[in-house]
């Protein structure tokens, strides 16, 4: 008998295991080959690393690498018996715990090769979210290393351009003193033609993906949220590469093709779901198959699209301004008002939705805030419904699969029948 | 002697119900009352505008409102603000001034905003790395703007003689404070730890004129006082607590127990007033240079080398205590990553330590006890 199929991924997006893997081997092998090494702690301007090709990773990326392969278990335990709160970011408990099991040479026998990092030789953060900077401070003390924490403002005025400006500046000013300091570290002035090479693919990159946002918003989907996740490390940690522009090219050249045959994610789409901000990792797979069998698709969400989306935004030719501005696009330094505009209700437009769920990590705050008001003035001013869940991104004794699933459930399948209630009576 | 047991009484009732004190306030002094925000806010701005500057309190009884906003897994005192707040309860207010201090506290300004501002409501951002060139410019820039909105919501502008006045009040309240502590470090049987956590939690909510005072009256009488404890225990240092004070019946725990508390690093404590403001040209620029070089270390700022658990250390040696008592406020990140260093640095120096947690709607009282009483025990054996 032939297994029902009930979600079709794209093939493509498979690609980025290679990615992950010859990205992580390229970190553990600038230390063999006597290059420096940082971790940078949140997203960070990863391009500025990779034009003084300094092994470099996300501590957030590589911490999902490890969730994703279920590795993440003693980790958090080391972390805890260092005095770490389990009510600490679940991804910071996992870096950190790793980092006290690498220097007391006790590294799980178990994790996979290419995710076992050496140790750095400086730790850099940008302070999106405000724990960055003592993450990052940790890890500089378990390594006896310099950590070079760029902070950045919270963007309070979302109508004073003046207070914009002046924060894109302060953020410019001390990117300016983070090169300064790899030049020291590296012992080599800084190569900034190679970082204006770098923005150009990451721009050639930008337009393709807004070229694939298009499609993306195609109804029925033919690329969904879950598929975009799986891409997203290209986006962000891998961007500025050759591969990631090819990637997306792949992606691209994929969904149009599905588009063209009427080849759509889920067989039957009785509805669309907008997710706000992260969701759990581990559950990506399971996550796409459940809402498939509800004949419903999580088509889109902020949190996936990634930085430096925007082409027109991206000059290679003010690499720092460009590099500092893409910061403000982070929704954790704006106001309320702007992430319902911008991230909430433009994306329920774009993507055409029914409904939104609203993902509130238990160990991450900034993903969790303002969820209650925000559902309610999005169902005020749009007539969309919403759904609240609690779980986690990377620590998944958080996730209850019986309430979780049992809410998503209830939520879709109201969704639906409002949504069906409401065409008949058109 | 009569005095002091008097002006502690008054201390203790404005703790009790620092609201019933601030619309007395209110009625009395016809002035606008702001409401600050944990922590680092340059009151002296407000005061010197006309206004008065308050701490917003936290306590609430039962959170209901509170949690339709915010999950239960972001602090007491947040939630705590915003049911206040949209209960009405702090209708006394004016205006709300937040610092960005933490990612619990960012968003408690945007749901107050969305569903009940006051009339002046405003952010500014305290640079998170002080060490940084870049954080003076950029926090003067903050200070001058703010200066001017809240001369815009007074109606009158801050000169720069009633900003220095202010600047001087301050620190007179602060000095006064500084003494009281010293007396205490020599003497603590003569204040109970809930007295002292009033004293101070007193002076955020009222004018510091009234405040010193009130203090100068304690300072001349308080040797005289009969002392409510008893000195022949374990000295305590207390620390943590970062954003509101300190459960009253964890004091009294300690007390009962047999400890006493000699000092503190807690944020209704000494973190309050310990950060004299220095008196240059510029009054904008002393409140700057106050806080760029604060030579507190604080969990939610990188501040050079400046370590927390180095910090409190020290205290606990100068105050010649025998242990620390860490009070963590659950869902409090910001400590939370202090917390593992600090221990380090408490176990290697042999200080014996002990985390009690505490949750706004949870905590365990029988289970504190247990602790607080292992934890004494094992200290008399010593």
């Amino acid at each position: 008998m032939e297994e029902k199929v009930s979600y079709r991924r794209v093939k493509s997006v498979g690609l980025i295991k290679d990615i992950v893997r010859g990205f992580y081997e390229g970190v553990i092998d600038a230390k063999r080959h006597g290059r420096k090494v940082c971790w940078c702690v949140g997203a960070s301007p990863y391009e500025v690393f990779r034009a003084m090709e300094i092994g470099h990773f996300q501590t957030e990326n590589w911490a999902v690498a490890v969730t994703a392969r279920g590795l993440e278990r003693p980790m958090i335990e080391e972390a805890e018996k260092a005095g770490f709160s389990s009510d600490i970011c679940s991804y910071a408990s996992i870096n950190i715990g790793y980092a006290l099991l690498l220097k007391k040479g006790r590294v799980p026998e178990d994790l996979s090769p290419e995710l076992r990092v050496p140790e750095p030789d400086f730790v850099f953060t940008i302070n999106t979210c405000p724990s960055m900077a003592q993450w990052a401070m940790t890890l500089s003390e378990i390594f006896n290393v310099p950590f070079f924490a760029v902070d950045v403002p919270l963007f309070y005025d979302d109508k004073d351009e003046l207070h914009y400006q002046r924060n894109i500046l302060y953020v410019m000013e001390q990117l300016r003193d983070a090169i300064s300091l790899i030049e020291t570290i590296t012992r080599a002035p800084y190569r900034w033609d190679r970082l204006k090479e770098i923005l150009a693919i990451i721009k050639e990159t930008a337009k393709v993906r807004q070229k694939l946002f298009e499609l993306w918003c195609h109804k029925p989907s033919a690329i969904t949220y879950w598929d975009m996740a799986i891409a997203l490390g290209a986006a962000n940690l891998f961007r500025g590469t050759e591969e990631s522009l090819h990637y997306f090219r792949k992606i691209y050249e994929e969904v149009k093709e599905r588009i063209e045959k009427g080849i759509f994610s889920i067989p039957k789409e009785r509805c669309r779901l907008l997710w706000y901000m992260n969701h759990p990792w581990f559950k990506v797979g399971y996550l796409s198959r459940f809402f498939a069998d509800l004949d419903a698709v999580v088509v889109g969400g902020q949190y996936v699209i990634g930085p430096y989306s925007d082409p027109e935004k991206i000059d290679p030719n003010r690499p720092l301004w460009t590099i500092a501005e893409e910061h403000p696009t982070r929704p954790y330094v704006r106001t309320m008002r702007y992430k319902i505009e911008k991230f909430l209700k433009a994306l329920a437009t774009a993507f055409q939705v029914d409904g939104v769920i609203f993902h509130s990590p238990r160990t991450c705050r900034p993903n969790s805030w303002t969820h209650f008001d925000e559902g309610e003035i999005l169902k005020r001013e749009m007539g969309l419904p919403y759904l609240i869940i609690e779980a986690d991104h990377s620590d998944p004794k958080f996730y209850s699969e019986a309430e979780v699933d049992n809410r998503l459930q209830a939520f879709v399948e109201m969704v639906i029948e409002r949504k069906e209630a409401c065409s008949l009576r058109e | 002697m009569r005095d002091a047991n008097e002006v502690i009484s008054i201390f203790t009732d404005i703790k009790a119900d620092p609201v019933k004190y601030l619309q007395s306030l209110k009625d009395v002094s016809g002035k606008k009352i702001i409401g600050c925000m944990p922590m680092y806010l340059p009151e002296e701005m407000i005061y010197a505008s006309g206004m008065h500057p308050t701490y917003v309190p936290g306590r609430a009884e039962r959170i209901t409102l509170g949690s339709k906003h915010l999950q239960q897994f972001f602090c007491g005192y947040a939630r705590a603000v915003v049911d206040a707040a949209l209960k009405g309860d702090l209708d006394f207010l004016d205006g709300m001034l937040f610092q960005d201090t933490c990612h619990t506290l960012r968003p408690v300004f945007d749901i107050i905003a969305a569903n009940h501002p006051y009339s002046f409501m405003r952010r500014i951002n305290m640079p998170v790395v002080l060490s940084r060139p870049q954080a003076k410019p950029f926090f003067t820039q903050e200070l001058r703007l703010l200066k001017r909105d809240l001369e815009g919501f007074a109606g009158k502008e801050i000169s720069e003689k009633e900003l220095k006045e202010a600047i001087y009040v301050y620190n007179e309240n602060r000095e006064l404070l500084k003494k009281i502590y010293t007396l205490r470090r020599s003497r603590p049987e003569l204040i109970r730890a809930r007295e002292m956590v009033s004293i101070v939690f007193a002076s955020m909510i009222m004018p510091k004129t009234d405040h010193n005072l009130l203090l100068r009256k304690l300072l001349a009488s308080i040797s005289e006082r009969t002392p409510p404890l008893k000195d022949q225990r374990i000295r305590v240092v207390l620390t943590g607590s970062l954003c509101e004070e300190p459960l009253d019946y964890l004091l009294d725990l300690i007390e009962e127990l047999g400890g006493i508390v000699v000092d503190d690093d807690l944020f209704t404590g000494s973190r309050y007033f310990l950060n004299t403001v220095p008196l240059l040209t510029d009054p904008v620029e002393s409140l700057v240079s106050a806080y760029i070089n604060m030579g507190l270390p604080c969990p939610t700022r990188i501040n050079g080398n400046r370590k927390l658990g180095k910090y409190v250390l020290d205290l606990a040696r100068r105050s010649k205590a025998d242990a620390i008592i860490i009070v963590m406020v659950k869902f409090c990140e910001a400590h939370d990553y202090a917390y593992p260093q600090m221990k380090q640095f408490f176990e290697e120096a042999k200080m014996p330590h002990l985390v009690l947690k505490t949750q706004h709607e949870s905590t365990s009282i029988e289970q504190i006890k247990t602790r607080l009483q292992a934890f004494f025990e094992l200290q008399r054996g010593r």
